[in-house]
């Protein structure tokens, strides 16, 4: 966003520049037939070329010697040069004056190199907080119908918590590299096909009756070799270490409780947590996705309502950083929401909280969450709203403060 | 208007501690003391952490008076003590953005005895490590992880560790703090949101010592001794806690093991 900005300011000024030049002015639309100062005419008769002037007439055909009042060459524009003996004259004569070496090209200024960062400003830029390693420890609070919402519309609880983020570390590559490599390693011992077949007959047993033997035989085949297996294994293996390696990955992890800092302020209990990873990265903006879990526990303040929250899916973000700053829309795609409600028991459970008899309102959202964060140096905020159920109007809001380590 | 009523004095005092870290002076940022820059060839050995200078270690621990049999006599239990066995490592690979390091910590123990005993039978934890203040020879982590052994948790440690002698001895102070909240008691109450755990407060002091100066960083041939002390605060419900053959209050550990 910063380069856009720059190119916004510098696309005018660059084109008050270039109009005000004299040169532009005397040169006139592309079209005109007038030869730039700069453009090399082809050689005369003599084969030397004329140093370029301001008031270059036209081509003629023969080339006026240079006066006095014919300015030096400048930096910009090409020297004169002698013409090439031909190639017979290896060795010129000594009466002959030697023709001075062609000078040098010109060189062309190096482009300003940009402003070094300090140390401070790479540390409060999102963009690095992202890509170097860091830690947050910090608290957070959601209040409203958010994530955390009811899905009863008699209130909804004051979710406490604190917050832990691992940005570029291991965690999540150590979790879901974990998995990979157990679900590798299964892979890799399994039969490649198995067959169950059964087969009956009648028998008479000794008291004459007769009765119907049935065998089931389970078949296991393994087609692979042990070498392949073994390749599959490493491979595996080498997976989960890629995994692990990968920087591009974070690790968020929620504790909500009610005693917030020692307090009464929370009505909610439980944990959250979302192994993330990089997926794309764009000019403008960053995408990740991963796993998470969850299952928090919620009262509604003055009802008997038990909000019970259970969360096992995808967590999407698409991330915009700006600067110190960065927009984040967030999707946590809940596996055990994706029915909508519609295989849920219409039983309803009761459950006894704090000497009360409560009505439990099993929710499985998949919550929205669009929220603005700041890295200034040591500190990150954020605050945004969020919303599990847009269509009935129900939103909710959620601030985070952390420090950064 | 909530906040304001129902706002403590730790949610106040944190508010604080923020505003401070954020409106600190640019002279309290020192330039960002750089400890990586500090001693650039032990920057390995940085990434250790336990103490400042080792990473692991296997010790026995003895904790007298700490398993009461309720099954012998529930009024006056006889009263035992508990040994275990305990690896313990500590590894922060990863330097931050802001001059710190970061890894994870883990343990695990086997106690006797093996069953029915709140510091006995098989636990082990694992925790995420964020060490801010990460000079060669001053440390300064917080740990957030989980764990079990007669329940399951989640727990906070913060950790100081110095150097006494250079490269010989080095100590460490730990503050383990286990919520009630945080606690769940296997096979206890149905879950819910009152049923809280077992809360515990465990304070350990280490010593490491060396007997020769590490030639580098893999030079393990001498491991040094790790001597310890714990102090355990145990609260909970009496019964959930007589179900693991313990009572609330105040117990001792000392423990004496190898450190790598």
């Amino acid at each position: 966003m910063s380069s856009f900005r720059q190119h916004l300011l510098w696309f005018p000024a660059a084109w008050l520049v270039v109009l005000a030049a004299p040169g532009v002015a005397a040169q006139g639309t592309p079209t005109s037939p007038t030869p730039s100062p700069n453009t090399p005419t082809p050689s005369g008769a003599s084969g030397a070329q004329p140093p370029p002037t301001g008031s270059t007439p036209p081509p003629t055909g023969s080339t006026p010697p240079p006066t006095e009042s014919t300015p030096p060459p400048t930096e910009s524009t090409p020297p004169p040069t002698e013409p090439t003996p031909p190639p017979t004259e290896s060795t010129p004569s000594p009466t002959e004056p030697t023709p001075p070496p062609p000078p040098p090209a010109p060189i062309a200024p190096k482009p300003t190199p940009a402003p070094e960062l300090t140390k401070f400003q790479v540390q409060s830029h999102a963009y690095s907080g992202f890509r170097w390693p860091g830690y947050t420890v910090g608290a957070s609070i959601r209040g409203g119908g958010g994530m955390f919402g009811s899905s009863l519309g008699q209130g909804n609880p004051l979710v406490t918590g604190y917050r832990f983020v691992e940005r570029g570390g291991f965690i999540s590559g150590f979790v879901v590299g974990g998995i990979f490599y157990l679900l590798g390693a299964t892979a890799a011992s399994m039969p490649d096909s198995t067959s169950v077949s059964t087969s009956s007959y009648l028998r008479t047993n000794n008291r004459g009756e007769t009765e119907r033997v049935t065998t089931t035989t389970y078949t296991a085949t393994s087609s692979r070799s042990a070498a392949e297996r073994e390749a599959a294994l490493e491979a595996a293996g080498e997976g989960a270490k890629g995994l692990i390696a990968y920087r591009q990955q974070s690790f968020e992890l929620d504790v909500f409780t009610r005693k917030w800092f020692g307090s009464d302020l929370g009505d909610a209990r439980g944990y959250r947590m979302n192994f993330l990873f990089t997926v794309y990265t764009g000019k403008r903006f960053i995408l990740e996705g991963g796993f998470g879990f969850g299952d928090v526990s919620a009262i509604v303040p003055g009802k008997d309502i038990l909000v019970e929250e259970k969360y096992v899916g995808i967590p999407v973000r698409f991330i915009v950083p700006w600067g110190p700053f960065y927009a984040q829309a967030a999707v946590d795609l809940n596996f055990r929401g994706l029915d909508f409600g519609l295989l849920a028991d219409d039983e309803i459970e009761t459950r006894e909280v704090d000497g009360r008899r409560m009505r439990v309102d099993p929710v499985r959202p998949i919550p929205l969450t669009i929220s603005v964060n700041a890295m200034l140096w040591r500190l990150h905020l954020s605050v945004g709203v969020e919303t599990a159920r847009p269509w009935t109007g129900q939103f909710g809001y959620v601030a985070t403060a952390g420090a950064r380590f | 208007m909530v906040l304001c009523t129902r706002m403590p004095r730790p949610l106040a005092a944190s508010l604080f501690v923020f505003a401070a870290l954020a409106l600190a002076p640019g002279v309290a940022r020192a330039d960002d003391w750089s400890p990586r820059d500090e001693s650039s060839s032990d920057d390995v050995l940085q990434s250790y952490g336990l103490g400042t200078n080792h990473f692991g270690s296997v010790a026995i621990v003895y904790t007298p008076r700490s398993v009461f049999d309720f099954e012998e006599n529930e009024q006056d239990p006889p009263i035992a003590g508990t040994g275990a066995l305990t690896i313990a490592a500590c590894i922060l690979p990863l330097p931050t953005l802001f001059g710190g390091m970061g890894g994870m910590e883990g343990d695990i123990t086997i106690g006797f005895p093996l069953f029915k005993s709140y510091f006995g039978g098989f636990g082990a934890n694992l925790g995420l490590v964020v060490q801010p203040i990460s000079f060669r020879h001053l440390r300064a982590s917080l740990a957030v992880g989980g764990g079990f052994n007669a329940h399951g948790y989640g727990y906070l440690k913060p950790r100081i560790a110095f150097t006494i002698v250079p490269h010989y001895i080095d100590a460490e102070a730990t503050y383990r703090w286990i919520p009630e909240t945080a606690s769940n008691v296997f096979g206890g109450r149905t879950d819910g949101l009152e049923d809280e755990g077992f809360g515990e407060h465990k304070f350990r002091a280490s010593l490491f010592v060396s007997f020769r100066q590490r030639k580098d960083r893999d030079d393990f041939s001498v491991p040094g001794v790790h001597l310890f002390f714990e102090y355990t605060r145990v609260s909970g419900d009496t019964e959930e806690l007589a179900r693991v053959s313990i009572r609330a209050g105040d117990f001792m550990s000392f423990g004496l093991g190898a450190a790598l």
